[in-house]
């Protein structure tokens, strides 16, 4: 299969001088389209500050990060921003849903944002596979901790983008729902040929992965792959 | 799919595109430009027509001063006082100049400061006019012919997507509608890459699958020639002809179930067998894949035990396939269980999934064939029965309903196989054209 996700040389450092923190060391790795990828390392092992490199959201010192081809970082901010829409799906540990927004426009947010009117069925149907058809119109606010991942991750499949990337998406839940968000994920990854790349710590949800990276000080110590999926 | 509405002409949607943008910024600074100069130009003629009339009126007082002293000290306010509307001395005053043809018919030519100034007015003006539209529309050019730069960009890079099958490069990431068609044109170049890899991968599947199959079939089969042979020959005993008649049907029920499973897994596969789902409890399908399992389970003494919870599971699925695949899991549990052992089957629901899982007490799945297991013929140890089927075929009835067939494994532990089956529904299809 083809590479989807093309790191190479990763740097970045915070600081200068004597407050200078090496977030990420020369870290280099190729994830494949449709790979379920854990990354895990301790707090401060520089696994964050990677995710935000290959969603764009922070720029590296030094090093490229290359998606579907495309050199991320050669992109202008503005093109970034559009290529960051369409091509990546987020999911965060603390949920980042708009509270003032119902369920099912939190949902349809990033199409909207987009100008593109949703399909009106695709959205229904990803509610109700969600479990959340007697929630859609209610507010964050009047959701469970589950119940809120679930519609952040509707989000991130509402434009259907070619990579997931989760940041400690179970941090907050209890290990029924993590487990359920896991699934979700995985069952994404196969209905619609997406690649995802999850943060986490716990072992548990990384050996749900197809392929696990462990980071320590900023650097990439190990790449296993296999676990249990078939 | 979100839909790109092309009835709904909204404003702002025509707004998000960047050149369109851009055309309004610059007709915007061009209105304001043309004003600025407008407003110069005409304060710059009017100070111009101010001092050829000035001139002109002192000459003309200058003038009929020399000829009437006595006016002299009246002339000047005369002139300042024009303004004031006097019907009857205007009268005179036509009545006077039309004698020597100075009316609205005369010629401009006899009023120089009007002749000079439309001459240059005229030359002026078009010249600025000329010159300011060419600006313009070289500047709105550059916004014209922008789109097509674009296009042509996403023209190239789509033969070459064509040429070399691969996904489109370099798409246009912007906002507004050539960002959109561009996206979505990268969209169907991958889609497209992914149905023709799809292809080729399965095209080796049915190279390997009628491999195996060749394979499989061939040692039973050489096998039972050899017996049969043996059976025709008059030497043989009436004790060893038993013997091999029941080696016969040993193999021949092998081939059988062998040849089943394959044809169910190959019709699953093609799409030729569609599973019928209806809403029924899960409980009911659990008792309906243990049934056939109790004398095997009593047989090998290896105690089977459900946990369901207290509240029924409805789930829409359908439970003849659901049932064989459950049994196929709990078969596969059954044997590789040590004698006295306990297979359990559990079944739960959370939220979005009911999760039904088969642990045994067996010795577990060594962690490199953990991820093989779900391959067809593949095998693992020698301590099962089968062919390497049942596996593969309870993971193509469980992906049919949209779940998750998973296995874990810990040595001397023994392996827990749950599927998970979400409740409602699958997810929405991404398209057709990728699920082959």
């Amino acid at each position: 299969m083809n590479s989807i996700i093309g790191v190479d040389k990763l740097s970045k450092t915070y600081g200068k001088d004597s407050t200078k923190v090496e977030a990420l060391r020369e870290v280099s790795f190729d994830v494949a389209q449709g790979e379920f990828v854990a990354i895990v390392g301790s707090s401060g092992s520089g696994k964050s500050t990677l995710l935000h490199m290959l969603g764009g959201l922070d720029h590296p010192t030094s090093g490229t990060v290359h998606i579907d081809g495309e050199n991320l970082y050669a992109l202008k901010e503005r093109e970034r921003a559009v290529f960051r829409r369409r091509k990546i799906g987020f999911i965060f540990q603390s949920f980042n849903l708009i509270p003032v927004l119902s369920v099912e426009e939190n949902i349809q947010l990033p199409l909207l944002l987009d100008h593109r009117q949703p399909d009106k069925e695709y959205i229904r149907d990803l509610i109700h596979t969600l479990g959340l058809d007697d929630r859609r119109r209610h507010l964050p606010s009047e959701l469970s901790g589950g119940q809120q991942q679930r519609v952040a991750i509707g989000r991130a499949l509402a434009y259907r983008p070619a990579i997931v990337l989760a940041d400690e998406p179970t941090g907050n839940l209890d290990s029924a729902n993590s487990r359920e968000v896991m699934e979700l994920l995985k069952l994404a990854v196969r209905q619609y040929h997406q690649t995802v790349i999850v943060i986490s710590h716990d072992m548990n949800i990384a050996a749900e992965a197809d392929r696990v990276l462990r980071m320590q000080d900023g650097r990439l110590v190990s790449d296993t792959r296999g676990g249990n999926r078939a | 799919m979100e839909r790109l509405s092309e009835t709904r002409r909204s404003f702002g949607r025509l707004w998000r595109n960047p050149g369109v943008r851009r055309f309004a910024a610059i007709c915007l600074a061009a209105a304001v430009v043309l004003m600025l100069f407008a407003w110069l130009y005409s304060r710059y003629e009017s100070d111009r027509l101010k001092r050829e009339w000035l001139a002109r009126d002192e000459r003309l007082i200058g003038s009929l001063a020399a000829a009437h002293p006595e006016l002299a000290p009246e002339l000047p306010r005369l002139f300042v006082e024009d303004g004031k509307e006097d019907p009857e001395a205007r009268k005179l005053g036509q009545e006077l100049a039309s004698r020597y043809g100075l009316d609205e018919k005369a010629d401009s030519s006899i009023f120089p400061i009007v002749e000079r100034f439309r001459s240059e007015l005229w030359i002026k003006l078009s010249a600025g006019l000329g010159l300011f539209i060419l600006l313009l529309s070289l500047l709105l050019f550059r916004v014209y012919a922008s789109p097509y730069r674009h296009i042509h960009r996403l023209a190239v890079s789509l033969e070459k997507s064509v040429k070399q099958n691969s996904p489109m490069d370099k798409p246009l990431y912007e906002d507004g509608e050539l960002g959109l068609l561009s996206h979505t044109v990268q969209e169907l170049s991958l889609r497209l890459q992914e149905t023709i890899s799809q292809l080729h991968k399965e095209k080796t599947l049915l190279k390997d699958t009628v491999a195996d199959i060749s394979h499989q079939l061939k040692t039973p089969l050489t096998s039972l020639a050899i017996y049969v042979e043996l059976l025709q020959d008059p030497r043989t005993s009436r004790e060893d002809a038993r013997e091999f008649l029941e080696t016969c049907r040993r193999e021949l029920e092998r081939m059988e179930w062998l040849i089943l499973t394959l044809l169910k897994i190959a019709r699953l596969e093609a799409e030729a067998l569609e599973i019928v789902p209806v809403r029924a409890p899960l409980s009911d399908t659990v008792e309906m894949a243990l049934d056939p399992l109790r004398s095997v389970a009593e047989l090998r003494r290896v105690r089977l035990r459900v946990e369901t919870p207290q509240e029924e599971i409805p789930l829409l699925h359908d439970p003849k396939w659901l049932s064989e695949a459950l049994t196929n899991l709990v078969k596969n549990a059954i044997e590789h269980s040590p004698e006295g052992g306990q297979v359990t089957v559990r079944t739960e629901r959370t939220p979005m999934f009911a999760h039904i899982s088969v642990r045994d007490q067996g010795e577990g799945i060594d962690e490199q064939h953990l991820p093989h297991i779900f391959k067809k013929f593949y095998q693992s140890s020698p301590a099962g029965s089968g062919v390497g089927l049942g596996l593969p075929l309870a993971k193509s009835i469980v992906e049919k309903h949209d779940g998750l067939l998973s296995a874990s494994s810990r040595p001397e532990e023994g392996t827990t196989f749950t599927m998970t089956i979400p409740l409602h529904r699958t997810l929405p299809q991404a398209s057709s054209l990728t699920n082959l």
